[in-house]
């Protein structure tokens, strides 16, 4: 049996505490104990990015970092952006301009878009590596 | 024994943790989280568990020393692009930070991670066409330097020990233009070149980036395709 670590985490804006073990990667976390499943995980090697969440306001790859990395920090998903019945701007942007495909990788898209905006053009550079979309450059 | 993981805020607590346990250095965890497997020993060393250094803000820096620019091993690669002091005396860290990865991977990953696990990364081709100095510290805060050319062998395997930890980068101010370019095809995979004034560095041609001055240098033995790739950078590296 692993040995567990507590964790108490902000996520989308909730106080969470959770019993994790000391390999369990942080997109794992997400999607089988909070059940958010809007987080993906595809590569697991932090090169795809469809695994996108901001943490303390950053995006990063959620299948880079162990859960036990963010203790005591603030998470946000692609389930904190819209509402039941409305889409954040951001989202908002990526239909009317129809950057979806299959859709798989769309909320990490969204993710990085969110997390970059307010920076310097430079630093905006949002790419993804998602085989139907070569690149999505903001 | 039971798993040890430490979030080190000092530099003494990352010390300390060193002096009492085997433990597998991370920061970023960009390379090490996903693909190693520290705590079986499966591809490699068996560790008694992670010691996390990327909250520890002594070494979050970036300053000039004189003809020196300082940055610290945990400043991020986002860091690097942020800092006014490198923009202004050392553009072609901007440059290659800029080619490195994605805005994920920039925003987590390390200065000193990236030269330690790298040994063919942008910023690392960068920082060795510059010269840059590498000061690291044991658990007993014994400290050395390494250039950066010696810092891994001739496989890219880092020559650090275990206890030891990457503290801070010494760069000498650029001297004259630089350039970064970046190739990638699936042929020939990814090849980096730098250049400061007449010192080149190329990367993605063997186990670690190396100086060169001449592309004839290094396409020999090489396929066809590949050297002409080269060549072909070397005349854009120097326009």
């Amino acid at each position: 049996m692993k040995e567990m670590f507590n964790i108490t985490v902000k996520v989308n804006g909730t106080v969470r505490n959770l019993d994790v073990t000391c390999e369990e990667k942080l997109c794992d976390t997400i999607r089988e104990k909070l059940h958010l499943t809007g987080t993906k995980k595809s590569c697991g090697k932090g090169v795809c990015g469809s695994c996108t969440v901001l943490l303390d306001g950053i995006p990063v790859n959620s299948c880079s970092i162990y859960s036990w990395q963010v203790n005591n920090r603030d998470i946000v998903t692609i389930e904190a952006l819209s509402s039941a019945d409305e889409m954040n701007n951001t989202q908002k942007a990526f239909v009317e301009s129809g950057a979806v495909r299959c859709g798989y990788c769309s909320p990490a898209m969204v993710m990085s878009f969110f997390g970059a905006s307010g920076k310097r053009p430079e630093e905006n550079d949002v790419e993804c590596d998602c085989g139907c979309y070569r690149q999505v450059n903001l | 024994m039971n798993t040890v993981c430490v979030r080190a805020e000092k530099i003494t607590d990352i010390a300390s943790a060193l002096s009492r346990h085997y433990l597998k250095i991370i920061a970023g965890g960009c390379t090490i989280v996903p693909i190693t497997d520290p705590l079986t020993g499966k591809y490699g060393k068996k560790y008694d568990g992670f010691i996390d250094i990327s909250g520890c803000r002594e070494l979050d820096y970036q300053f000039l020393d004189g003809n020196i620019i300082r940055i610290g091993a945990t400043t991020p690669v986002s860091g690097i692009l942020n800092s006014a002091v490198i923009r202004t005396h050392a553009p072609l860290l901007i440059e290659s930070c800029l080619k490195l990865a994605g805005t994920q991977v920039r925003n987590r990953a390390t200065t000193g991670g990236h030269v330690v696990s790298q040994p063919n990364g942008d910023l690392f081709n960068a920082l060795l066409c510059m010269d840059a100095l590498v000061s690291v510290k044991n658990y007993s805060l014994h400290s050395r330097t390494v250039n950066i050319n010696d810092i891994h062998n001739a496989n890219g395997e880092p020559v650090l020990s275990d206890d030891e930890f990457v503290c801070e980068l010494a760069i000498p101010i650029q001297k004259g233009d630089g350039k970064f370019i970046k190739f990638r095809n699936k042929s020939c995979g990814t090849i980096n070149m730098s250049r400061v004034s007449s010192r080149y560095c190329i990367g993605g041609i063997s186990g670690k980036a190396r100086i060169f001055s001449k592309a004839g240098e290094v396409t020999k033995g090489l396929p066809a395709f590949k050297a002409h790739i080269i060549k072909m950078m070397y005349q854009d590296v120097n326009a």
